[in-house]
């Protein structure tokens, strides 16, 4: 089932952030939102989510649904190990299994990360944080998975590979993707998947 | 009462050097010696020799383990029921009200009349647990509240999110974050509970305590062997604290090694 917006409302103060914004997000494709800084980008994952209550309107089709995330920050526990932040999302028994266990080697090796599983995510440089955030969202038991700029702080040769990785773990799954980058969208989505925010408010 | 920070001692500051200690007990000696009588000022040999003189007897080790049982005893009960009960209020506001005139009035009230108090309830024996209980409660209990307060709303956003279990959440998030200032408690309330716990037993006079020993110095003015006594207090609490801390530590280390 397809996730429907319609006619949603969000404003901060007097300040209106979306105003009957209406879209829609089919099911098993990846979807890239564009558009200017502060338009509502983050906001409108955010009501989607279900982390902010909409002024009015309504999202259909997110109901009970497992949802999964790259926050605009990289939100990883400080003093664990980038493993133990891959693995705390999951549940048990997945968590402890040796198939997980080797998905999630597998995730490290091919977003350039082999020797930061066991490595505190306080030493790790913002990329490889970016990275680790990103897979633990990939690797996580989702229905939805939404993306907040989650390549950014990454070089290009590392985007590229990055990119490469979340297309593939992505494919026929449904993923809601925020993005500054046009290359990325098209990359992610593809041209018809790309939404420019500031046309439809 | 404010927790106690969690950071780490800054390097240099607060470390103990030997030749400070040297300085310190030749001042001691220094000062004995010009004063001239032990009775007034023992010199730090005279403790010593004292020392070396009580340690080979079996009364004295079973004097450290009866007060050092009751004494940890008091402590570790404290802990376990600090971490708990700090947990449950940050999880409901009432627990959190509700505890809050009762550790107000155990950090307010003096020592002395806890143990006086307490005396009428209880034997002797056990007083020495009950005190050490009610000194190092509100250290832990403040500072693990204060620690779970300090949990990254953000971090528990994305748990949400992922709808993390209770128990992830536990171990993944709040742990790692509380550990810190449930150490910091620990390391404190480990000094406070042997200075209450033998104050305790100096008023209750338990018999086989440290606590007697110090009053039976006391009463007979032998002040070398107050001295000593002292320094078996000093040393078996920073054995305590290290060992203790040293296991903290090494829990959190797997902890964060997983």
């Amino acid at each position: 089932m397809a996730i429907q917006i319609k006619n949603l409302s969000k404003s901060y103060g007097d300040h209106p952030v979306l105003t009957g914004f209406n879209a829609e997000f089919p099911e098993g494709k990846t979807t890239c939102i564009m558009g200017a800084s502060g338009i509502g980008k983050t906001t409108l994952l955010r009501l989607m989510m279900g982390l902010e209550k909409p002024d009015g309107g309504e999202i259909l089709g997110l109901a009970g649904k497992k949802l999964g995330a790259v926050f605009q920050e990289d939100r990883l526990c400080e003093t664990l190990t980038a493993g133990a932040n891959v693995r705390m999302v999951q549940r048990q028994p997945e968590r402890s299994s040796r198939e997980f266990a080797a998905r999630m080697e597998e995730g490290f090796r091919r977003l350039g990360l082999e020797d930061c599983i066991r490595q505190k995510t306080s030493e790790l440089s913002g990329g490889m944080r970016r990275r680790v955030a990103l897979l633990r969202a990939l690797l996580s038991e989702y229905d939805v998975l939404f993306l907040d700029e989650p390549f950014k702080g990454l070089d290009e040769k590392t985007r590229e590979q990055v990119i490469a990785y979340t297309k593939e773990s992505c494919r026929g799954r449904t993923v809601i993707c925020v993005t500054h980058d046009r290359e990325e969208a098209l990359a992610l989505g593809g041209e018809d998947r790309i939404l420019e925010l500031d046309y439809i408010v | 009462m404010t927790s106690i920070s969690a950071d780490k001692k800054k390097k240099g500051g607060g470390t103990i050097r030997l030749w400070a200690v040297l300085f310190w007990l030749l001042v001691w000696q220094g000062a004995s010696m010009a004063i001239g009588q032990e009775i007034l000022l023992v010199s730090p040999l005279s403790v010593f020799l004292k020392l070396f003189e009580l340690a080979p007897t079996g009364e004295f080790w079973q004097s450290i383990l009866f007060s050092s049982l009751r004494i940890l005893g008091g402590f570790l009960l404290s802990a376990g029921a600090g971490a708990v009960l700090a947990a449950l209020s940050a999880k409901c506001r009432r627990v959190e009200q509700l505890l809050a005139p009762a550790v107000l009035a155990v950090k307010a009230v003096p020592v002395a009349s806890f143990i006086i108090l307490i005396l009428i309830w209880i034997s002797s024996r056990n007083l020495s647990v009950c005190i050490s209980f009610l000194m190092v409660f509100p250290v832990i209990y403040t500072n693990t509240l204060n620690g779970i307060r300090k949990i990254d709303g953000e971090l528990l956003e994305m748990a949400g999110i992922f709808r993390m279990s209770s128990w992830a959440r536990f171990w993944y998030l709040s742990l790692p974050q509380v550990m810190p200032y449930f150490r910091a408690g620990c390391s404190v309330g480990l000094g406070l509970c042997w200075k209450a716990g033998t104050a305790a037993e100096v008023i209750g006079i338990p018999d086989g305590s440290i606590g007697e020993k110090l009053y039976h110095a006391k009463v007979y003015l032998n002040t070398s062997e107050l001295f000593a006594w002292t320094l078996v207090i000093i040393l078996v609490s920073l054995l305590f604290e290290k060992l203790f801390l040293a296991v903290l530590d090494g829990l959190t280390g797997r902890l964060e090694r997983m």
